[in-house]
């Protein structure tokens, strides 16, 4: 019987590996499902067990099995983790993402899963604690805080009861890294979550997942039970949200668990203290949680031998929007922005060129072409005016609009803002409404236009400023990032220049 | 967005993400993700439906 390897991932069955994977089957195949390899280009995949190692095929479709079985297939890659969008990466937490049977604890341990587990529980909770600490994690949910300075507070907090709990609401548009992940590897996001409540004296855990990942749900559910004796005495359980995005926010997400509605809470006090149920609390991203295993199995200091200034290690970047290698990229910190859109990217998928890319998420800046030379870092971005976020890297090419984008995101924060504080409650409205007299006024004919445009643009920039100084969390404070960079980089788009206009008029 | 066809069968929601944004436009149909939406696709799903 022939052996094949076809990806199970939300976005390959999106792209018809069930159809796929079924045509295998009434073949006569064994068909293994995995997780994504991560280049959806070419999916879906089929990867054909042969002496010689896996083959690869992709994409293939339902009618053609039988020239992928007999090697004919156009579409032959050969070995696919030799493509040079694969062999280029540095994938430390997602290793195993695409290659194994995501719900096997055998392929798990066959590939060096719970080696972490074990090493840390050879050392006292603080030498864990301290191994995090020197790795130099920092949150990949967006922050960049210290992990292992945010453990060592839970494990110096007094109380007999603490929680782990896992940020798996991954909200910001243009990411996937935490479903692949939990699709793809969950043993290893479990094994991240066992050694935090190890370190800090936690007993359970929650990963906390949204309701648009029903595959995410559904394979978290099934390897928590499969694992549960193996990170005994730790326990863990699944919470599914509501589709609600200011819930990726650690404290509204909290108040989510408890039964509340999810509204942001004033800090301090910090989650680490006073956390879930009152209690102190580990609260990280899956891609944080993830990345503990490798620290613990190989070591900190080769985890901190990449990346770039503070930001040490990998970081799994997401190629998304009008890019032709759309996909996941696990690559050591300080790849520039360039690097990532154009040589690893490969540019747009519509073949125009590239006018702006947004980085982090719908709360990220927009930044055109001339900063392409950006490295991929928590400080040089934020010194650019934006931030890398979750590291959602979506591409738009000449034919964008960008007062349009802007009005995007600032919608988006009404649409989703909590309401609890007045900047982002009414600021984001009021921010949309002076988006569209700008709009309007642009595409006017009238004379006066340019002094409306003026005028609006003026207390547009005052508003983005109270939203982000005055707002609670990051919602309303980070909306003014996209707003601004496209004012800043974007000017012709809300009619700041005459000349282009008059142009476009003729 | 946000209603449904008068014969009850279809009812249209937005949703800002569902991680599929490398394939996009995307949608989720009754718990089963499609990717790359053109109209030829919809006219599919729509018949789908209907059967």
């Amino acid at each position: 019987m022939r052996r094949v390897f076809i990806s199970g991932d939300m976005a390959s069955v999106a792209l018809g590996a069930d159809e796929v994977a079924d045509a295998f089957l009434r073949a006569g195949c064994e068909v293994i499902r995995t997780g994504s390899r991560g280049l959806f280009r070419i999916e879906p995949l089929v990867e054909v067990e042969t002496p010689d190692g896996r083959v690869g095929f992709g994409p293939v479709g339902p009618e053609n099995v039988a020239a992928v079985l007999d090697g004919t297939h156009p579409t032959k890659l050969g070995d696919v983790g030799a493509l040079p969008f694969f062999a280029s990466q540095q994938r430390f937490t997602f290793a195993r993402c695409g290659v194994i049977d995501p719900l096997s604890l055998f392929n798990y341990e066959a590939q060096g899963g719970w080696r972490g587990l074990a090493a840390a529980r050879a050392l006292a909770p603080s030498e864990v604690v301290r191994q995090v600490k020197e790795s130099g994690l920092r949150g990949r949910g967006g922050a960049g805080f210290p992990t292992g300075i945010k453990w060592q507070t839970v494990l110096d907090a007094a109380g007999p009861e603490k929680f782990i709990v896992c940020n798996a609401d991954e909200g910001d548009s243009g990411t996937f890294a935490d479903r692949m992940l939990m699709e793809g590897d969950p043993f290893c996001l479990i094994e991240g979550m066992a050694i935090a409540g190890y370190a800090v004296g936690a007993g359970h855990g929650y990963v906390y997942i949204r309701s648009e990942y029903p595959f995410a749900v559904r394979v978290m559910r099934e390897a928590i039970e499969r694992s549960a004796e193996i990170v005994a005495p730790f326990t863990l359980e699944v919470r599914v949200g509501a589709g609600v995005y200011v819930c990726g926010e650690e404290t509204a997400l909290l108040d989510s668990i408890e039964g509340k509605r999810g509204q942001v809470r004033a800090k301090p006090p910090l989650p680490a203290h006073v956390g879930l149920f009152g209690k102190p609390t580990v609260i990280n991203n899956v891609l944080s949680l993830a990345a503990v295993p490798f620290i613990l199995a190989e070591g900190a200091e080769a985890y901190a031998a990449q990346g770039f200034g503070r930001s040490r290690g990998t970081m799994p970047v997401q190629l998304a929007g009008n890019i032709l290698n759309g996909g996941l990229y696990e690559i050591g910190f300080g790849v520039t922005l360039g690097e990532l859109v154009n040589d690893i990217g490969g540019g747009t998928e519509s073949g125009r060129s590239v006018r702006a890319v947004q980085v982090g998420g719908p709360l990220g800046a927009y930044f055109p072409p001339s900063m392409f030379h950006l490295p991929f870092d928590y400080e040089a971005f934020a010194a650019a005016g934006g931030l890398i976020g979750h590291a959602g890297v979506t591409v738009f090419d000449d034919t964008v609009d960008m007062a349009r984008m802007a009005r995007f995101a600032i919608e988006f924060c009404a649409v989703e803002s909590c309401g609890k504080c007045t900047p982002c409650r009414i600021g984001s409205t009021r921010g949309v409404e002076l988006v569209d007299r700008i709009i309007t006024a642009r595409d006017s004919p009238a004379v006066a236009r340019t002094a409306t445009i003026a005028r609006e643009t003026t207390i547009l920039r005052d508003l983005c400023d109270t939203m982000k100084y005055g707002s609670l969390c990051a919602l309303g404070g980070f909306t003014p990032y996209p707003v601004l960079s496209a004012l800043d980089y974007f000017p012709e788009d809300f009619g700041n220049l005459a000349e282009p206009l008059a142009q476009a008029a003729e | 967005m946000g209603q449904t066809r008068s014969d009850g069968q279809v009812t249209l929601e937005a949703v800002y993400c569902l991680g599929l944004c490398a394939i996009g436009p995307s949608a989720l149909v009754d718990g089963v993700p499609m990717a790359r939406l053109d109209l030829a696709k919809l006219d599919h799903i729509v018949e789908r439906i209907a059967a």
